[in-house]
């Protein structure tokens, strides 16, 4: 099949490869069906970002893409590369802007129809106990730049200390959140400036913190090992680095241009732009975006603190009654340093996941707790119809780098997306979805009504049947904040 | 003279500028980033800003004019009106001088349309058509 004059061959039913050509190091591969290439890859330029990506020095096996694949800037978004730490380069474009972009998610000892009555209120006293929308600050009070620079360094462990949550988050938080080695030095100070307010807001665009409820569970082993039940009240919360995470890939993302020539890659995109893993370029970078990442997995501790207080209050229980547990924390937007198998030799790889979720299977790398199933793999749908909880399996340590996906992607732009939107009444349409929303403006809910993405169960059945990640439980959202 | 235009982009904010002349390209990225973020709104004391950019091409110095822009806004609350005067020098790589008229706003007291993350080089490719330089420019949002 040709698809926007790239070649694609099938491998099996949900995998599709690009041979190698000109310029291309390794293949490409594409977890997808072929009605989503017909559907939705034949109008855009995704899958010549695929392409583009196998140009990456030390790039090995393949240049991947997860099923919500969507275009991206230099990478596709659902884009996983992985290159060689001592022949290949880290580049800012495989990570994004939004450094640690990733999702959170709460479980709770409250049953739906216990508090389904309440939900106007509740998230009424959710929208103004979590900062959100553009430039949202004041969160907790406004740092000093002496303790923003702890966060950098020290990500969760900051927010633990100071009151926002307990000892045994970190425990279920990608890197216990912190990623050692995080150098504020390499931060400039733009980014740092515009770090100062933003600790413990949400954002805005498809940010959002959600009330679900287990509306559905495919295996049952791992849904009780995850301590997941039928009709179970969870939150689920989905944000970053914010402007200092932007900042921070904007300023590598300058310097490598003009450092471009020097390094000599000549790449097909200025947006690939990258350096050598172990050069000072490359350093840097990876050492500032550990402080984007720590900032982002802060970030989302305090959310969670803010989001118990809120709901403490607006039901009126005890802590013990509400029983807030963090399941798991993945980020969806990061490069880590890791093992894998390349030829049957273990070997050090930068990873690049960009929109993609790790999914790594059962075995130590994870926490002991989930060591016999594997790791949860969080996927948030639509505001409307539904996100995924699934579990990491051997296969993508084999097949994706320990790599899933990351969510629905969109298929309409912002711009349609208020058009189709115009002269409706968003809010009854959300609530025949049974959702209650608030958000800063009604702008925010036309550009992510439901219809504008693709239908997360056709991505997550994608993963499921190729054997990269299991099915665990569907979450239905009720409740919704927005930025 | 100067057009910019909005395009359909899935995720993102996508504009289609068309330029009589390569300095004009900067004015019509500027319309194109305040059409996108700016609401309406009374501003205070004008003051005016004088950027200086060097780059290894016209499009690195597009994006780097409007990094400054977004920074300036978002940060320090300068609302950007526009160019009075823009200046190219093709010797030695690129370089421009870019005077800017604006007011001064104060960082919390604009609500903006929209969060830039970032100005990207992506579809960023000046051309020489018969209609002007026509470039496409897009917003990660």
């Amino acid at each position: 099949m040709i698809i926007n004059g790239v070649e694609l061959t099938r491998i099996h039913e949900n995998l599709w490869e690009i041979p190698m050509s000109k310029g291309m190091r390794v293949p490409g591969r594409i977890y997808t069906t072929q009605s989503m290439l017909e559907n939705f890859l034949a109008k855009e330029d995704a899958i010549k970002q695929v392409v583009n990506v196998a140009h990456l020095p030390g790039i090995e096996k393949y240049s991947l893409a997860m099923p919500d694949i969507h275009w991206g800037y230099g990478f596709p978004i659902g884009g996983v590369a992985a290159t060689d730490i001592n022949e290949g380069v880290i580049s800012p474009g495989g990570v994004g802007y939004d450094i640690n972009c990733g999702v959170r998610v709460v479980k709770t000892s409250l049953h739906h129809k216990e508090i389904s009555t309440r939900i106007t209120k509740i998230i009424e006293d959710l929208f103004k106990s979590v900062p959100t929308g553009v430039g949202s600050s004041g969160a907790i009070k406004k740092l000093c730049v002496k303790e923003l620079k702890r966060i950098l360094k020290d990500g969760s462990e900051w927010a633990i200390d100071n009151g926002f949550g307990v000892e045994q988050d970190l425990l279920f938080t990608e890197e216990n959140g912190k990623m050692e080695g995080a150098d504020p030095s390499a931060v400039s100070e733009r980014a740092i400036e515009r770090g100062l307010d933003q600790a413990g807001t949400l954002g805005s665009g498809n940010h959002f913190l959600e009330i679900d409820v287990v509306d559905e569970i495919f295996n049952n082993e791992i849904a009780e090992t995850f301590g997941l039940f039928m009709g179970q009240v969870v939150i689920q919360i989905h944000t970053g680095s914010r402007g200092l995470g932007y900042q921070i890939c904007d300023d590598y993302l300058q310097r490598l241009v003009k450092a471009e020539q020097r390094f000599g890659f000549n790449l097909p995109d200025r947006q690939l732009a990258c350096a050598p893993v172990k050069s000072q370029e490359g350093t840097d970078y990876f050492n500032a975006m550990k402080c984007a990442a720590n900032f982002a997995w802060n970030n989302r501790q305090i959310i969670m603190h803010l989001t118990e207080k809120s709901l403490i209050r607006s039901l009126g229980i005890s802590n013990s009654e509400l029983g807030f547990e963090l399941l798991y924390d993945v980020a969806h937007n990061i490069a880590k340093m890791e093992e894998h198998n390349i030829d049957g030799r273990p070997k050090q790889l930068c990873v690049h996941r960009k929109g993609a979720t790790r999914a790594f299977p059962p075995g130590k790398l994870i926490p002991e707790r989930y060591r016999f199933v594997g790791q949860p793999v969080l996927i948030p749908g639509d505001m409307g119809r539904y996100s995924y909880i699934a579990a990491g399996s051997q296969k993508s340590m084999d097949e994706t780098f320990g790599s899933s996906c990351h969510g629905a992607g969109r298929v309409a732009s912002r711009h349609k997306a208020i058009k189709m939107g115009k002269g409706k009444d968003l809010l009854s349409e959300m609530r025949r979805f049974g959702v209650e929303i608030r958000a800063k403006g009604m702008k925010t809910i036309a550009e992510e009504m439901p219809y504008v993405y693709k239908d997360v169960t056709d991505v997550v059945d994608i993963m499921h049947n190729a054997g990269i990640t299991k099915k665990v439980v569907k979450l239905k959202p009720f409740g919704v904040i927005k930025g | 003279m100067y057009t910019f235009k909005e395009i359909d982009h899935t995720a993102d904010l996508a504009y289609q500028l068309i330029a009589t002349t390569q300095e004009a390209l900067f004015s019509a990225a500027l319309g194109a980033y305040k059409n996108s973020v700016l609401p309406q709104h009374k501003y205070n004391a004008a003051k005016d800003i004088t950027l200086s950019l060097q780059g290894n091409s016209i499009e690195e110095l597009i994006v780097d004019f409007l990094r400054e822009i977004n920074y300036l806004l978002t940060e320090k609350g300068w609302v950007p009106e526009k160019i009075i005067n823009a200046r190219l020098i093709f010797e030695n790589g690129f370089k421009a001088k870019i005077n800017v008229a604006g007011h001064e706003s104060g960082k919390n007291k604009l609500e903006l349309k929209e969060e830039i993350k970032a100005i990207t080089y992506h579809q960023l490719a000046v051309v020489k058509t018969n209609e002007g330089y026509k470039t496409n420019l897009i917003f990660d949002i």
